[in-house]
């Protein structure tokens, strides 16, 4: 415990550094600016900026892809809150009752709630990351290779099985972004690997390039498609911010309960974030007094879902910092720009660089803060920027994306495979297949090949040391078990049931 | 080939032979995909005793995908499903031109021409772009860019065309 708070003290000399701070506002700033773009979710948010931070020193380049984050997330929930867009999967949840409540004048108390209910979420899985980062690293210092491996096969089948629809698409996702992941130069022999030659392709598909293309340039070509929207609140004026006590009494529970479930959800690699906020949707509908209010603007569907995603969002850097794990494609781009900063995720770095993992840990809370500040106050702004036509908005996308993509090599050659993997990714959406598990599988597929290849090595061959070991063996079963509970289709009809409701 | 999966579901039929075909063509598609992958990773060395070749993680991934997407087509045969999508062609090409074209004139014309047309191009992928606002609101957007990118991170591009 001790430790946990000098660590954190230590986290926040680093995260309050003038710079830093500068940083970390600019991003969540930077971040919220373009989460509230209707149609524009996190993930493509995290893949449009991610170019801003590579001329960095790795401290700061982190810290500020974390407050693009946590801003991006708030940017969505307002967009979802006012114009009834989710952005992305984990913010539909907020829509349903948010933009219920918008209609009804409430919308300055679903914005309020949403934003001081991530605050307390934050602060509250902040603090549970600082003191469980520290034995789970040690806990990770116990896996060799075959556990790293079966770890791996865990993680991505729990992309699998938290991925909307068919289980049998999102597995082949998976395994074609394992696939893309092949590309380029073998780590052992440096044979060429699927590069048709191109010297740009020999160190490999460039990640973050693919996710701009799959979540970025497939966003707006799809968006183009949708008309209709419902922009009748924007032309309201957005009053009583300020939550009543009755408001804040009815929503402490829900907040609670939210923080708690998102922080467990989030731990887990596989998908954390959106998960949780259906959870905590389902679970306060469940348990609340005020259930029949569900889906007709309670303030409890905002309150929950919003510090659920908040908590889960947090936690989720737990397995990114102590294993070097992606939980969920924002923490895949996290790791993308943590490998082109030269930092090889994993348990040693918080051995290796303190400073780093600890002032990251410490200006997740300062970023949360500034959100609070940042938000509230502004929203009159972010309430302008989505009164401006979409016309007008997609080309200025278009031209940002792709300066942001030539300025991370200064290649054109970048800029054409987003431009190419953007076509992939409108395809892949319109056929329903979900291009998040690609994306996770493209992060780990070298490593899932080192380990494994590792693992037969230090086994001389021997497959059954992936079943010998009880914490592999372990792992492997729970995935097994989790895919097998997915296929079956009762429980894949409860799946669905969340994403029914809200119609 | 998009379009003639298209073609192929507004063909009509009692009972029709393809019951998902989102199942089915996504698992074709992806086939061919395995199968290219194959082929392309045919020269790599294999399994030296326990030991993995350059090829050997490649050709496991492209079992998996190859059964995968026989999976896929054989639920799309069977399990009846929603059918193809429309695919819009202006927006996403046109869109996708605006990006070639950043990627191709960046280094000759310079981010000041290349960020305006970029946006005049994009442009063109809705129908409801207004030309007048468009072409104001491109130069704005070419100004903000230059100054954030070039004078601001001072990124290494021209800032007009080399003569």
């Amino acid at each position: 415990m001790t430790d946990s708070i000098y660590n954190l003290g230590m986290g926040f000399g680093v995260a309050l550094s003038p710079i830093n701070l500068a940083m970390c506002f600019l991003g969540a700033l930077m971040g919220t600016l373009v989460g509230v773009l209707p149609g524009v979710g996190t993930v493509a948010t995290v893949a449009m900026l991610l170019p801003l931070t590579f001329g960095m020193p790795p401290e700061t380049a982190l810290i500020m892809l974390a407050g693009i984050y946590y801003g991006a997330q708030y940017g969505g929930s307002t967009t979802s809150i006012l114009v009834n867009i989710p952005g992305e999967a984990s913010s539909i949840i907020t829509a349903i009752d948010g933009f219920k409540m918008a209609q009804k004048g409430r919308a300055g108390k679903a914005l309020a709630v949403a934003a001081i209910g991530s605050f307390v979420a934050g602060c509250v899985s902040t603090l549970l990351v600082s003191i469980l980062g520290e034995p789970l690293t040690e806990v990770a210092l116990a896996f060799g290779a075959a556990q790293y491996f079966s770890l791996m096969v865990l993680g991505l089948v729990l992309a699998v099985v938290l991925a909307r629809g068919s289980v049998v698409r999102a597995l082949s996702m998976v395994a074609l972004g394992l696939l893309l992941a092949m590309i380029g130069s073998d780590l052992e022999s440096g044979a060429q690997r699927m590069t048709f030659g191109l010297p740009e392709l020999s160190d490999g598909l460039n990640f973050s390039v693919v996710a701009m293309g799959l979540f970025g340039f497939a966003e707006i070509f799809r968006n183009l498609e949708d008309d209709g929207v419902d922009r009748s609140v924007l032309t309201q004026k957005i009053k009583g911010l300020m939550p009543t006590w009755q408001d804040l009494k009815s929503c402490f529970m829900p907040v609670v309960r939210g923080t708690a479930l998102g922080s467990v959800l989030g731990i887990l690699p596989g998908g954390g974030a959106t998960i949780s906020s259906f959870a905590a949707y389902t679970l306060e509908k469940k348990v609340s007094r005020n259930r029949t209010e569900f889906g007709r603007g309670a303030i409890e569907g905002v309150a929950a879902p919003e510090s659920a995603n908040n908590a889960a969002a947090q936690t989720s850097f737990i397995p990114l910092l102590t294993l070097g794990l992606p939980s969920n494609a924002v923490m895949a781009l996290m790791i993308g720009a943590m490998m082109i900063q030269g930092i090889v995720p994993g348990p040693q770095v918080i051995e290796k660089q303190p400073e780093l993992v600890w002032g990251l840990i410490a200006s997740m809370w300062i970023g949360n803060l500034m959100l609070l500040v940042i938000n509230l106050p502004l929203v009159g702004i972010w309430v302008k920027l989505l009164r401006v036509p979409y016309r007008l908005l997609f080309p200025s996308i278009v031209v940002f994306c792709s300066i942001g993509m030539y300025s991370i090599n200064n290649s054109p050659f970048d800029v054409i495979m987003a431009g190419v993997f953007g076509l992939v990714g409108y395809v892949l959406v319109k056929w329903d297949f979900e291009p998040a598990p690609l994306i996770l599988g493209m992060v780990l597929g070298l490593m899932v090949e080192e380990n494994l290849r590792r693992a037969l090595i230090i086994s001389r061959g021997d497959t059954s040391v992936f079943f010998t070991s009880p914490l592999s063996l372990g792992l492997l079963l729970l995935s097994g078990a989790l895919l097998i509970l997915a296929v079956l289709p009762s429980i894949s009809g409860k799946r669905n049931e969340v994403f029914v409701e809200e119609d | 080939m998009l379009e003639a999966t298209v073609k192929q579901r507004a063909a009509p039929g009692s009972r029709p032979l393809i019951a998902s075909p989102r199942n089915f063509w996504g698992g074709i598609a992806l086939l061919v995909v395995s199968l290219t992958a194959l082929w392309l990773v045919s020269g790599l060395s294999g399994m030296r005793g326990y030991t993995f070749g350059a090829g050997t993680m490649p050709r496991l991934i492209i079992g998996l995908l190859i059964a995968l997407s026989i999976g896929l087509i054989g639920m799309g045969l069977v399990i009846k499903g929603a059918s193809l999508p429309r695919l819009a062609l202006r927006g996403p090409l046109m869109l996708f031109a605006a990006i070639i074209f950043f990627a191709v004139a960046l280094s000759s014309l310079g981010i000041v021409l290349t960020s305006f047309f970029t946006y005049l191009i994009a442009g063109l992928a809705s129908k409801e772009t207004r030309w007048g606002e468009a072409v104001i609101a491109g130069a704005c957007m070419t100004v903000f860019c230059t100054a954030l990118f070039y004078y601001g991170l001072s990124l290494p591009f021209p800032l007009w065309p080399s003569l």
